[in-house]
């Protein structure tokens, strides 16, 4: 046998180094954090507070306290209960406690949330954030950048739109719509930074504005490709994974 | 929560727009519609209604203010007095407020002679027509009153209530057996109503059934209260009672909306059984609401938005919101109702501005350009780095579940027996996707399979990132399935300036090795650009679907004569194999002779069954009939 055909790489890395490239282009670089998160980054920086109802739009996997813990937890970590994050937004807490204004981050990373499985939930999937921490950042910003990266993703004609929502850690909050082949489909959840996020993690929110949003990297990759099942994108079959 | 569409048209005099018109309405400027269902001659909206806006929202009126403010239409006015009554007892209940932090408001009433029995029509039709079930006239408009205004309310049974009603954290142990009959064990952080004998009511969450309203009842105590949000939401969490009454607390309700609740509550019980004679309210409610006041300046606002919208229609949106505003120099002091607890820091005013303004008139806009490109992440880059390194040595890029049967890190509440812990290493879902993939060799027309994942685990070391990469050949003779994979770590290393080794575990499912990457790149040079790694490609491949039935794997060899094409052979096993064919693949030809022999490889695979031995064998016989009847063919 001679040399072999080149492998694929999974669909999902693909679409993030797609969006990587689109962003990169805006200014945008990226940024990483960890899977395994403490409450504080996951939930309360975030304005997620304790016995808000805000907590059930995210079900949680909380770790169990470790019997053995080798490694010594700082202060602030023995306090916070551990749990996988259920979104790739604590990153933006841990960016920016270590940068200063302007920021303009995307963090790409696999998320757990603890939900029944099927054809379009898993209880594991990739989110890309975005942040953008300067003065003077507005809707129109917002607007303006997710037009961008949606019609250099999907296509020049592709028409965006803005539903009020609500997140914890955005005010105003918006639901994005993506128009694709004819259909509008909801794609990302964005807003302008709440002030108590930033300062949270120790920026002045009179001085500071920002827009941050999320979206499913998996429904990205759904939508483009045409897989009917999100689970096929993790039981490593190359049935699917060789296509692309 | 389900709105009825007769019902918010009782909010306005003129015609409400079609319901489909009506869900475009709040989608684009209040909360989403889920959908609309059919109810009788009603439309059924499914309004949902997310956590900031339930305060006021989850209600009809809360709809209907909506629909007010995006559509411009007005809502009727309401004559206040209508809900008075007059008293005709001097008896109230006595309440105590034990924990006053926990329940803001109580009012409560006493009602005699007062006749239980059906709801009227129309009641029942209105709670019916969004999924309620009518129960007795009492209970129905105390239910009414809530999905009408959101505020919950309770009737007790007076003649079981022993001495005053008191609000307090229920004892450690005590008992109560709820309305729907479950017994529940309280403990100190449950808030209870009770009365000399005990709890009659999870203050908030559910009434009791000791002093549940009968058929037999005649004299009633009314409760239309307030209780804190977060209290009601560690109670019904933790007993695991989430009803309509426990979702609006916590919402965060207004105490105002207590009294009003009380006395239309009161009118239509009036209304409903005309005997029934009224005490006076007995209202506890030491510390009044304030009304929030937000200074915020138009500038602000449009600023925010990125909208030139003038002070005007600032104003005017404002005020169809029912907030308050009055002009101070260069800002606006806007005072929202008091239901809108959700209104409090000058960026939600900006959001009630933007979804009426409408954020469609909000023209897009790019941040300002940076000079020169963002900072490369290291590690992003060199794990991408490693990706291209591993495809373009045949490796295809696998991402499996992180939750695994085995590991270091427990979850407290997994989905399933065998997704407890967080994986400690990448290689036994490696091993296992490897022999997975082997099995569909054929089908993917490899003689071999090459893997390989990139992810984080979790063990002693905390969160490392890993990759592993397996091999496993098909092909008997093979033994290089170490070899191979010792290339590759060679090879990394060379990409990286840094001796790397692997122990790589070998065994008849293949060949596998993991290394900690997480230290890798700390003295590799920081990159400039993602350029070299190739991201802009981009890729509209569509997905083709596969059948999930099994294959079958059948070999042809044929004789035929000299200067045959094998396109002739293909044709014929195309031809009558059909849609089963999935894959042929020429494993051999030589010339002898004036023949040529063709071998192929057949995978033959149904799309909707399992393919049996006799449809296969038929299959296989037909080729070789048709091959056989050709003229100096012959089958092997």
């Amino acid at each position: 046998m001679g040399a072999v055909n080149s492998g694929k790489l999974h669909p999902i890395t693909q679409t993030v180094r797609e969006a990587v490239a689109i962003f990169n282009k805006l200014g945008f670089e990226v940024a990483e954090g960890p899977e395994l998160e403490t409450e504080h980054y996951n939930f309360d920086a975030l304005n997620i507070p304790a016995n808000h109802p805000a907590r059930d739009m995210q079900d949680t996997f909380w770790l169990k306290p470790p019997t053995t813990n080798k490694q010594q937890p700082t202060t602030r970590e023995k306090k916070d209960r551990l749990l996988l994050r259920t979104h790739t937004s604590p990153v933006q807490i841990r960016y920016m406690e270590k940068h200063n204004p302007p920021i303009r981050i995307i963090a790409p990373g696999k998320v757990f949330r603890n939900e029944a499985t099927d054809a379009t939930h898993e209880a594991q999937f990739f989110q890309l954030e975005a942040l953008y921490v300067d003065k003077n950042v507005s809707i129109a910003h917002l607007k303006g950048t997710i037009e961008t990266f949606a019609r250099e993703f999907f296509g020049e004609q592709t028409e965006i739109r803005f539903r009020p929502s609500f997140f914890p850690f955005t005010e105003p909050s918006v639901e994005v719509d993506v128009k694709f082949n004819g259909k509008w489909l909801e794609m990302i959840g964005a807003g302008l930074v709440h002030p108590n996020v930033l300062k949270a993690a120790g920026h002045d929110p009179k001085k500071y504005q920002g827009f941050a949003f999320g979206m499913g990297i998996d429904r990205l990759v759904l939508v483009k490709t045409g897989i009917t099942d999100i689970r096929m994108l993790y039981n490593g079959d190359l049935r699917v994974i060789n296509q692309f | 929560m389900l709105a009825s569409y007769k019902w918010l048209q009782t909010y306005f005099d003129e015609k409400l727009p079609e319901a489909e018109k009506l869900a475009d309405i709040l989608n684009f400027h209040a909360f989403e519609i889920d959908g609309i269902k059919g109810w009788d001659t009603d439309d059924i909206l499914d309004v949902k209604v997310l956590a900031d806006r339930a305060c006021y929202a989850l209600s009809h009126r809360g709809i209907a203010g909506e629909i007010s403010a995006a559509s411009g239409l007005k809502l009727k006015e309401v004559n206040y007095t209508i809900y008075r009554i007059v008293e005709k007892l001097r008896k109230f209940p006595e309440i105590e407020i034990k924990k006053p932090a926990l329940c803001a408001r109580y009012t409560g009433r006493r009602v005699e002679n007062v006749k239980i029995g059906k709801s009227p029509a129309w009641l029942v039709e209105r709670l019916e027509s969004i999924g309620e079930r009518s129960i007795n006239n009492i209970v129905d408009v105390a239910n009414f009153v809530m999905f009408d205004i959101g505020q919950p309310l309770h009737a007790f049974d007076a003649d079981e209530i022993k001495g005053a009603i008191q609000v307090r954290p229920a004892k450690n142990g005590e008992k109560m057996t709820t309305l729907d009959n479950r017994e529940a064990t309280l403990d100190p952080s449950v808030l209870v109503i009770a009365d000399d004998e005990g709890p009659i009511a999870i203050a908030g969450v559910k009434g009791g059934k000791r002093a549940e309203v009968t058929n037999a009842t005649k004299s009633l105590i009314l409760e239309s209260a307030n209780f804190d949000r977060s209290a009601v939401r560690v109670t019904s969490t933790a007993l695991m009672l989430k009803t309509g009454a426990s979702r609006l607390f916590e919402a965060g309700l207004s105490p105002q909306l207590a009294e009003e609740a009380m006395n239309r509550f009161s009118a239509l019980i009036a209304e409903l059984s005309p005997s029934a004679k009224f005490g006076p309210i007995n209202d506890v409610y030491k510390h009044k609401q304030k009304p929030t006041k937000i200074e915020i300046s138009p500038e602000f606002i449009k600023d925010k938005l990125g909208a030139d919208i003038s002070e005007e229609k600032i104003i005017e949106i404002l005020s169809k919101l029912n907030i308050g505003v009055v002009k101070k120099g260069e800002t606006l002091i806007a005072t929202p109702p008091f239901i809108r607890t959700d209104l409090n820091i000058t960026e939600d005013i900006v959001e009630e501005v933007g979804r009426i303004y409408g954020y469609e008139n909000v023209t897009p806009k790019l941040p300002p350009a940076i000079r020169g490109n963002p900072i490369v992440d290291k590690n992003y880059y060199y794990v991408e780095k490693i990706k291209n390194i591993l495809t373009e040595q045949g490796f295809s890029e696998v991402l499996l579940y992180t939750l695994a049967s085995k590991g270091h890190l427990e979850v407290a509440k997994p989905l399933a027996d065998d997704k407890r812990f967080l994986r400690e290493n990448l290689s036994s879902g490696v091993s296992e996707c490897l022999q997975r993939n082997a099995n569909n060799a054929p089908l993917l027309g490899l003689s071999e399979i090459r893997i390989f994942e990139v992810g984080k685990v979790f063990g002693v070391r905390g969160e490392r990132i890993h990759v592993c990469i397996g091999r496993q050949t098909l092909v008997k003779k093979d033994r290089r399935n170490e070899d191979i994979l010792s290339e590759i770590i060679n090879l990394l290393g060379s990409a990286f300036d840094t001796p790397i080794a692997s122990k790589i575990s070998s065994g008849p499912g293949g060949a596998i090795a993991e290394l900690d990457i997480t230290d890798l790149f700390d003295t590799a040079r920081s990159p400039k650009t993602y350029d070299e790694l190739g991201f802009d490609k981009k890729s509209d491949v569509k997905f083709k679907l596969f059948s999930q039935y099994p294959f079958a794997l059948r070999d042809i060899a044929v004789w035929t004569p000299k200067g045959t094409d094998k396109k002739a052979v293909l044709d014929i096993i195309q031809k009558e194999s059909g849609e089963w064919l999935v894959r042929t693949d020429l494993f051999d030809s030589f010339e002898k002779d004036d023949k040529i022999s063709y071998a192929y490889h057949l995978v033959l695979q149904s799309m909707t069954k399992t393919l049996t031995e006799t449809e296969i064998n038929e299959v296989m016989d037909r080729i070789t009939k048709e091959m056989n009847g050709r003229g100096g063919w012959q089958v092997r």
